[in-house]
């Protein structure tokens, strides 16, 4: 059954039964997670139907509030992890942080907050890992690995594909300079287990 | 460390005065640098614990390395991860996963391309970076020389390197992005250079497969072109270092997935990147654009017409971004 | 009509596989599916509603973290249903071990809203967040009775019994695309009434 003609949030209310067509769920995913005025509908849906079952279940605070807190902390996990060691403009447009709108709902998390929490997380990283001159080489010891704020980053996020690719690509990454010993080692000792 | 020997000593003093000679000579330094290091690496035995840290993960491996004569041989331990090691003789490569007792075997002929790249006349890395002495540091106990490769365009990513200096052996390395932050860095935490390691013993622990169910990974060799790819717009300083079909389930462990994938690799002589080219599955495929992977690795993703791109390497996003644009179907 | 067509799990599943290919807002829509019920869940264990709500959090964050766990053979409120009580406990345990805990975790958990807009103090929101979920529950209710037999019928038939649209269609006699249409509808108006109280609720938060 082709629903393509029936209005979008037509389309969301099937989705959130089950009863789409497989073969549209993609793009109405997609639509979902880019569209404000969509995702509130799958909001809205979601809160009459628990209503509906549930007194109980009626939002006694904001849950867009619930969700902005918690995508800020969500933001910080993106951080801690190793994605962006990098300021924030120069993010890929795809990045769901490129998202980031100032009044709408969804709040993703702010371009200011995040490029602190960068500057944060680089410095305990890699203790004095800024541009360097030769006098200030000499005085830095061992560069400093913070340990403790590696372990301490959570899990990143991770696609199986790409995965794959990757894997691919680092055990072919020998037409570098640095393949001999560095890059071998670095893929031997990075490389994604075969099961 | 006495057992250091003054092996590279004419060449570090030819490499000295090169470095602090004119820019004319830039290429050359660039080139016989970088050579040194690669034999160092060669011709030296040596063991040690490397740590490879990529923005809020860590991994570290245990090396043993030898060298007699032509023939090298290598055995890496995982520290951390799935417990596995590695082994190599030359570009013969078998990875052990205990665990599951699987052995992964492969050919890394990759492995040699390196010294014919920096021989080459046009392999121009001072073309695309500018090397500058910085200092010199202690890693690992070592006295090493601290090295940095700057970028001259943004295409790429900077480097630099701590060279133990008596050998060269690159002791540190660290990849840097356009600010001057450090994506990834690897190291040695721990490193003995000719320290006693028993080749036969190696050797002998690399073929005993026994028990192990043995999967062989194996690479065609072809062209892009014979594909029906071209790179209608090259990117700068990249040079395509070879063309290969295989089977990329068979890396990730995916299940039910062993199509063929195209991977075209392209070098700068320091940063590398694959095109990867499958056809496109709907049911896998929904994410184009870029993704960063953690550290200095990143990808980039394109859809065209029923094939699917993946750009995968060290450098900058929109690097990676001209690869998957420039790639063009001529079939 | 023999397409395939995915079971609202799909739907969660599917979600949980755009989060983990990058895409973070697919994770948002798990939680506003599903945030209600475990707050609710952690409702019954916690009294504090503060700490609630971090423990909700919490709950969020770390599904999130061991997304990449979540394989689908079980339901995806199952699974979070079991991070959810973990949760709970562990927060239960170390008030107990600790009474000054309490105020240092949730002063911590504060931090992270440096960055927004300050609301008030949530010490007085108890009564009045009630009343807010008393008067959507009363708006749901009395919209429900404003829609014509057939959509009510449609909509109670799904939300509360729980049947697919086929079952539906059998029990109401009709094609299955009119009782997607009605179920559509009745939604449409309730949530037309609803919107206003939640925005009101988002104005008081922000």
């Amino acid at each position: 059954m082709n629903t393509h003609s029936q209005p979008l949030n037509e389309r969301i209310s099937a989705l959130m039964d089950g009863d789409l067509p497989a073969a549209e769920l993609d793009a109405l995913l997609a639509d979902l997670a880019q569209q404000d005025s969509s995702a509130n509908d799958w909001h809205l849906y979601h809160v009459a139907g628990d209503v509906l079952r549930s007194q109980a279940l009626a939002p006694q605070r904001a849950d867009l509030a619930f969700l902005g807190r918690l995508e800020l902390r969500l933001a910080q996990e993106i951080v801690a992890s190793p994605v962006v060691l990098q300021p924030a403009r120069e993010l890929p447009a795809t990045s769901p942080l490129a998202h980031v709108s100032a009044n709408g709902p969804w709040r993703w998390a702010a371009g200011a907050t995040f490029t602190v929490l960068v500057g944060v997380v680089s410095v305990g990283m890699w203790g004095g890992a800024a541009p360097t001159s030769p006098s200030q080489l000499a005085a830095v010891p061992a560069p400093i690995v913070d340990t403790a704020a590696l372990q301490a980053a959570p899990v990143m996020l991770r696609d199986p594909e790409l995965d794959a690719l990757m894997a691919a690509h680092q055990q072919m990454g020998g037409h570098s300079a640095w393949q001999m010993p560095s890059g071998f080692l670095r893929n031997a000792t990075y490389e994604r287990p075969a099961r | 460390m006495k057992r250091l020997r003054l092996f590279a000593a004419p060449l570090f003093a030819l490499w000295m005065g090169v470095l602090s000679s004119s820019a004319v000579a830039e290429e050359v330094s660039i080139n016989a640098w970088l050579m040194r290091l690669h034999e160092a690496s060669r011709h030296r035995t040596y063991t040690g614990t490397f740590v490879v840290s990529a923005a809020g993960q860590m991994a570290s491996a245990r090396i043993w390395h030898v060298c007699d004569g032509d023939q090298q041989v290598e055995r890496v331990e995982s520290l951390s991860g799935t417990p596995r090691a590695t082994f190599r003789r030359n570009d013969e490569v078998v990875t052990f996963f205990p665990e599951s007792k699987v052995a992964v075997t492969e050919n890394r002929e990759s492995l040699g391309l390196f010294p014919n790249l920096l021989k080459s006349n046009t392999a121009g890395i001072g073309d695309h970076y500018q090397m500058k002495l910085v200092g010199s540091e202690r890693i690992a106990g070592l006295d090493a020389e601290v090295v940095q490769l700057l970028p001259k365009d943004t295409l790429r990513y900077g480097y630099r390197v701590w060279s133990e200096k008596r050998s060269g052996l690159v002791v540190q390395l660290q990849t840097l992005d356009p600010d001057g932050k450090v994506l990834e860095q690897a190291a040695f935490s721990e490193l003995q250079l000719d320290a006693p390691v028993n080749k036969a013993k190696l050797t002998q622990m690399m073929a005993a497969t026994d028990g192990y169910r043995v999967e062989r990974r194996d690479l065609q060799k072809t062209t892009a072109k014979a594909q029906g790819w071209d790179m209608a717009k090259a990117v700068p300083g990249f040079k395509p270092m070879g063309c290969y079909t295989r089977p990329v389930a068979l890396l990730a462990g995916a299940a039910g997935r062993a199509e063929q994938t195209m991977q075209w690799m392209f070098s700068d002589g320091l940063a590398t990147v694959s095109l990867f080219v499958e056809a496109f599955d709907v049911r896998r495929h929904s994410r184009e654009g870029a993704t960063e992977l953690g550290g200095a690795t990143r990808t980039h993703t394109r859809r065209l017409d029923a094939w699917w791109i993946t750009a995968v390497g060290e450098a900058p996003a929109p690097t990676l971004a001209l690869f998957v644009q420039g790639l063009e179907r001529k079939k | 009509m023999t397409e395939p067509s995915a079971s609202p799990n799909d739907v969660d599943l599917l979600l949980v596989e755009r989060t983990l290919a990058g895409d973070q807002r697919a994770y948002g829509l798990l939680v506003l599916k599903y945030q209600r019920r475990i707050q609710r869940l952690v409702g019954r264990m916690v009294r504090d509603v503060d700490l609630v709500e971090d423990i909700a959090q919490e709950t969020f964050i770390r599904a999130y973290r061991a997304l990449h766990q979540f394989r689908g053979d079980a339901q995806f409120y199952t699974w979070l249903y079991r991070i959810a009580v973990n949760t709970a406990k562990k927060f239960l345990l170390e008030l107990k071990r600790n009474p000054t805990m309490s105020e240092s975790f949730l002063s911590s958990a504060e931090e992270d809203e440096t960055s927004r807009p300050k609301y008030e103090p949530s010490t007085e929101e108890t009564p009045e967040s009630e009343l807010a979920a008393k008067e959507i529950a009363g708006v749901v209710n009395t919209a429900m009775d404003a829609l014509p037999e057939e959509l009510r019928q449609a909509v109670t038939l799904r939300e509360i019994e729980g049947l697919s649209y086929e079952e539906i269609a059998v029990a109401m006699d009709c094609p299955i695309g009119t009782v997607r249409s009605r179920i559509f509808r009745a939604r449409e108006a309730i949530s037309a009434k609803v919107k206003p109280l939640l925005e009101k609720q988002t104005g008081k938060r922000w």
